[in-house]
């Protein structure tokens, strides 16, 4: 289970509703998660709690442990930006960012963290657009605004961009010279693929971010 | 059949009623507009623009120092205004505190609503009586107090029209909050910020009353921010309670330039919103 999401005893609240009950849930490494369920049943409340997103909510509150490769993301020392730098998110609505094109789009995380490389930026780009399924679609208009797809691709473009975290560029710089990580970087692209192949559909997707 | 026309009837009917009320909004506007044209054309030339005014008894001369003054006060406005009434608005939007937002938001409404001679006093007390003369800064900072209430809440409208989503969007990739404010917020409400700052800019070139005693005017060129200085409404005042027939043209043809500036300034207000890419729905 080192690889993998364990979550024990999990409730969540929003201001004084209980909306989330001792949940227990082990999520396997490299495989595919669904949570399914009827309309306001939590899913989302409990995706978002995955990588500590629920708390943005104003009076929302969280407790149980949830295990990311070994580490409970809730324990008092965990930084909450660092969690969701590993762990990205699609949210059920597509949330291009509106001020930006659909490369800077993508870029977003990378650029925010401080990458300022413009081949590296390019090339992760690209690559986070073809693992979205959308590359070939948006190629030609990288410059264009984000906002000015589809919502279909709009959706994928969020994924494209969810797969490019805001972590910080030193040690996967080197990612690429390193097979295993590009293993598992690939892995993660089939994901992300799996998850773009029904990216029509209206729900949340949590991601590894690479 | 007859409901039918009868609804079409009172279609029309109110169709010509709201284009009627939206008309006469405009109408104030385009009468002053043309009055201004028929009374303060003829004074306009090339001397009105470059020429300091004459002496009494004098024909001619011009208002250039005090066009020039007054776009000296809106920038130390703006210069004072803006950065601290577009901070504190980011901070009433952002803040996960209650109290103080709430009473700050409360009191810039008082604010806005105190009349600027008021606020004229409050300058004279706070720069002009320590610094013990009238100066451009006193002027500067008189309009700044008008301007802050003005673009506090505006940036806060604007920052909280800037959907939630996009908002986790950013933290959900890692991006900490302050950079979230930084690089997705502000860009997203950036139009309707610059326009906020666009319309207090433009409100406060006409204020005449809080420069009375701070800014004080000037019939000379501009002789430093310490000194008195030059403002169209002021040269506007004094020439239009004077009793001669050519300063009375020329203030006309001041109340024209200064429509203009304003009419500007906020035709760059609309330019700048237009053409952003997707600006917040």
């Amino acid at each position: 289970m080192a690889d993998g999401i364990t979550v024990t005893k999990l409730n969540a609240w929003f201001g004084p509703s209980h909306v989330l009950h001792d949940i227990d849930l082990a999520v396997a490494p490299r495989a595919v998660t669904a949570i399914i369920g009827p309309s306001g049943c939590g899913k989302s409340t409990f995706i978002r709690c995955l990588n500590r997103m629920h708390e943005v909510v104003p009076g929302a509150r969280v407790v149980g442990t949830v295990l990311q490769e070994g580490q409970d993301i809730y324990s008092p020392g965990v930084d909450p930006v660092e969690v969701r730098r590993r762990i990205g998110m699609v949210f059920q609505k597509p949330n291009p960012f509106p001020t930006m094109t659909v490369f800077d789009n993508v870029a977003a995380g990378l650029r925010l963290g401080g990458v300022r490389d413009r081949g590296v930026l390019n090339e992760r780009v690209e690559r986070a657009l073809h693992a979205a399924a959308l590359w070939e679609e948006v190629k030609d208009r990288l410059g264009k605004p984000g906002a000015g797809l589809s919502g279909g691709q709009q959706q994928r473009l969020c994924i494209a961009r969810a797969l490019l975290g805001a972590r910080s560029d030193r040690h996967r710089a080197h990612r690429g010279a390193d097979p295993r990580a590009q293993a598992r970087s690939h892995h993660r692209d089939r994901h992300a693929q799996h998850a773009a192949g029904g990216a029509g559909g209206r729900r949340d997707r949590v991601f590894p971010a690479r | 059949m007859t409901t039918t026309r009868w609804r079409q009837r009172v279609s029309s009917l109110m169709a010509i009623l709201t284009a009627a009320a939206a008309g006469s909004v405009i109408l104030p506007l385009v009468l002053i507009f043309g009055f201004l044209l028929w009374q303060g054309a003829a004074a306009i030339n090339v001397d009105f623009f470059t020429h300091l005014p004459k002496p009494v008894g004098e024909v001619g001369g011009g208002m250039a120092n005090a066009i020039i003054g007054t776009l000296i006060l809106l920038g130390l406005a703006s210069l004072l205004g803006l950065p601290i009434g577009i901070l504190g608005g980011v901070y009433l939007a952002e803040s996960r505190d209650r109290r103080l937002p709430w009473i700050v938001r409360f009191l810039a409404d008082v604010l806005n609503g105190v009349p600027s001679i008021v606020i004229g006093i409050f300058a004279y007390t706070l720069v002009v009586l320590p610094m013990r003369r009238f100066s451009a800064v006193a002027g500067g900072v008189a309009l700044a107090v008008i301007m802050l209430p003005i673009v506090v809440r505006t940036t806060e409208e604007m920052v909280r029209l800037v959907p939630a989503s996009l908002r986790e969007a950013g933290l959900a990739l890692g991006v900490p909050e302050w950079k979230v404010v930084l690089r997705v917020v502000l860009p997203t409400a950036r139009a309707g910020i610059v326009t906020g700052a666009m319309v207090a800019v433009a409100r406060v070139a006409g204020e005449t009353a809080p420069l009375l005693f701070t800014a004080f005017g000037n019939r000379f060129w501009h002789q430093g921010l310490d000194q008195p200085i030059a403002a169209l409404p002021l040269q506007i005042f004094a020439y239009a309670i004077a009793p001669y027939d050519d300063w009375h043209r020329q203030a006309w043809a001041g109340a024209l330039v200064l429509i203009v500036l304003v009419l500007a300034v906020s035709l760059m207000a609309r330019l700048v919103t237009r053409g952003r890419v997707g600006a917040v729905r």
